[in-house]
């Protein structure tokens, strides 16, 4: 049968190459019932008006999104309400519920405060979870009708609102996300009995004291995937999740951050504020690592903040291997892929890479992003100074001594340089690249500037060590982009 | 788990036979997962059969498992972009695929393509939506259509 509906398509479509003859609406209830469970619940009912075939798929969709911010004013609702008697959110939230018939295994609200003010938030929050026995995902985002900055900022100033989380609220979750929060001294009560069953915690821009976010991640001893975002009120993170495997911090500002997290997999670590000797990594399993600290706060020439200097890749480099003698197990013998902040014109910043480039054992794919230079030179060109006093041999030859000895020899297969702007030190680490790696299959270099066509020839023809490696010149800006194509067309470089 | 270079035949509706690497489907597709790991694959004689999957859909669900087994250390960006020119498709394309990784349960694509007809109809009226997945006749009488218009007029 499946051959004949595909003849008779063929035929279809040669007769008719460009005519829709759409069979997406005739696909299972069960498939489409999944497609309308991806959208908001304001557009998943509407569903219901487009057939008669489709009228009551969505009250069997396994996703409800409740969003108070996208949804438009029915017209049957009276114009003015007042408060207490249930908002338009409560209204339409308790009539989707009315003909809901279906296995809800997801929910997620976004609401205003108001929400949380008269109430209703923790009615809805309690009546889910407790009719839906199946629920295992939930997500609640408070939202503020005057908009945040964006892009985020380090949130001091923004808003969260308290909300009372009922004791064991949380029991039959594997997925929680939090957003604009407060969290109070007994919200980790609403995580007893979480134990091992919640895998993924998601807390963006709350607000939560050391003795609270400690204490929900020791109650969550499961913890597989933890994100804590744009949040503040503690000082001190004690991480000790024994199965977490995907962790991100990012834009905290603390004094101390304590990772005892044998298993983990992935450490997301963007723009942390936090003094490079009280960070303290034990893990043996790492195989992403992805610092980000070169984004907007240090554009915003934030250094530092609330007296944090803002931890750098080379910190965590060198604090987190033995180079100061601060750590003495390897975190990066197991690393796959790399993906780093880091100035290669920076003397210091390139030794650091030069030794975890050498504990790393199996790196196959490292991802260099260089910082734009900056507006205040002054300051750049003091660190620098400071920076480059150690070394006994002139800077340019550091990538071409002869007894460095790394991961590039044998494992690396894939390079991303970002930012590449064609300065010396940039060009000799990709000159080291391309000699030494011998299984390297693409080195690609990004950059805006469109003065590299010079560098960039010389790097083509740079003996290769690799027979497999293309070496890929991309842009944003379509000069470069040009500068490109006619390198391309003066030598084929791509093996 | 089989070694990586040991190759699965699948055979097409059209009976059209595509070797393939084990380690690709077995990554992608629980139900080839399962066949292989009971052990009901026998590596001699047999082939999967797909009797709903045509040859046309079904090299294209093997380039999706191929491209991200090998890339799955690509940057996100890069693989966005990959599958976002993987499914320029025809709608009916679309259809086939859906089918096919349903069938082959193939949580990613899966994933994928319910993102992409989500894209593809949310925040537009009825009546485009209507056009998008071409309902000719949507089985409502003419009664209750008005009354939904009526009554949902921006929706429409």
């Amino acid at each position: 049968m499946a051959s004949e509906t595909k003849i008779m398509r063929k035929e279809e479509d040669e007769t008719t190459l460009h005519a829709s003859s759409d069979r997406l609406s005739d696909l299972p209830n069960e498939l489409l019932t999944m497609v309308i469970s991806s959208l908001s619940v304001a557009e998943a009912v509407r569903t219901s008006t487009l057939a008669k075939s489709w009228q009551e798929l969505w009250r069997h969709a396994e996703h409800l999104e409740f969003d108070e911010t996208t949804m438009s004013r029915p017209s049957i609702l009276p114009a003015k309400r007042q408060i207490g008697t249930g908002s338009l959110y409560g209204t339409v939230i308790s009539m989707v519920f009315n003909s809901y018939v279906g296995d809800l295994t997801s929910v997620s609200f976004k609401h205003f405060p108001r929400s949380i003010a008269v109430g209703e938030l923790d009615f809805w929050v309690d009546f889910v979870l407790n009719k839906f026995k199946k629920i295992n995902s939930l997500r609640l985002e408070c939202e503020y009708l005057v908009p945040e900055p964006k892009p985020p900022f380090f949130s001091m100033g923004s808003k969260t609102v308290k909300f009372n989380f009922r004791p064991m609220n949380f029991l039959n979750l594997n997925s929680l996300e939090l957003t604009n929060y407060t969290m109070t001294m007994s919200t980790p009560e609403a995580f007893n009995g979480c134990g091992w069953k919640l895998k993924i915690l998601k807390l963006k821009n709350m607000r939560m004291s050391d003795d609270v976010i400690n204490g929900v991640l020791g109650k969550c001893l499961g913890l597989e995937n933890l994100s804590i975002v744009e949040s503040k009120g503690f000082k001190t993170l004690e991480i000790n999740n024994p199965w977490l495997k995907f962790l991100e911090l990012g834009w905290l500002i603390v004094n101390e951050v304590d990772l005892n997290v044998e298993r983990l997999e992935t450490l997301v670590v963007d723009s942390l504020m936090c003094p490079p000797k009280s960070l303290k990594i034990y893990t043996v399993n790492m195989r992403i690592f992805h610092v980000s600290c070169n984004s907007i706060a240090q554009r915003m020439h934030i250094r530092r903040s609330n007296g944090q200097p803002l931890l750098k890749t080379q910190d965590i480099f060198e604090y987190c291997s033995d180079l100061l003698g601060y750590n003495s197990f390897n975190i990066f013998q197991n690393i796959l892929i790399a993906s780093i902040d880091l100035d290669l014109n920076n003397i210091r910043e390139s030794m650091a890479l030069s030794y975890i480039l050498r504990l790393s054992l199996c790196l196959e794919t490292l991802e260099i992003t260089i910082p734009p230079v900056e507006e205040d030179e002054c300051s750049a060109d003091a660190n620098n100074s400071y920076d480059n006093i150690c070394l006994s041999f002139p800077t340019s030859l550091f990538w071409e001594r002869n007894n460095l000895y790394n991961c590039m020899n044998h494992t690396l297969k894939f390079a991303t340089i970002k930012g590449f702007t064609g300065k010396e030190q940039e060009v000799k680490f990709i000159e080291h690249v391309i000699k030494n790696a011998t299984i390297i299959r693409k080195i690609t270099i990004i950059s805006d500037s469109a003065t590299i066509a010079k560098e960039a020839e010389a790097l083509l023809i740079l003996p290769k060590n690799s027979i497999y490696l293309s070496i890929v010149f991309k842009s944003e800006s379509n000069d470069v982009a040009q500068l490109t194509s006619q390198v391309n067309n003066k030598m084929s470089f791509s093996y | 788990m089989g070694s990586p270079l040991k190759k699965i035949m699948l055979c097409s509706s059209e009976k059209e036979i595509f070797s393939v690497e084990e380690q690709v489907m077995v990554q992608h597709s629980v139900i080839i997962n399962n066949m292989i790991e009971d052990g009901s694959y026998n590596y001699e004689e047999s082939k999967i059969p797909l009797d709903c999957v045509d040859s046309k859909t079904l090299k294209k669900v093997i380039d999706y498992c191929t491209y991200h087994t090998h890339h799955h250390n690509d940057n996100q960006e890069d693989l966005e972009a990959w599958d976002a020119q993987f499914l320029n498709v025809d709608s009916n394309g679309l259809y086939d695929l859906l089918m096919a990784a349903n069938y082959l349960e193939i949580r990613n694509l899966l994933d994928l393509i319910y993102r992409t007809i989500k894209n593809m109809i949310k925040g537009k009226k009825i009546d485009e939506i209507r056009r998008i997945l071409n309902i000719k006749d949507h089985g409502f009488t003419p009664e209750e259509e008005e009354q939904n218009r009526k009554e949902y007029p921006h929706f429409y």
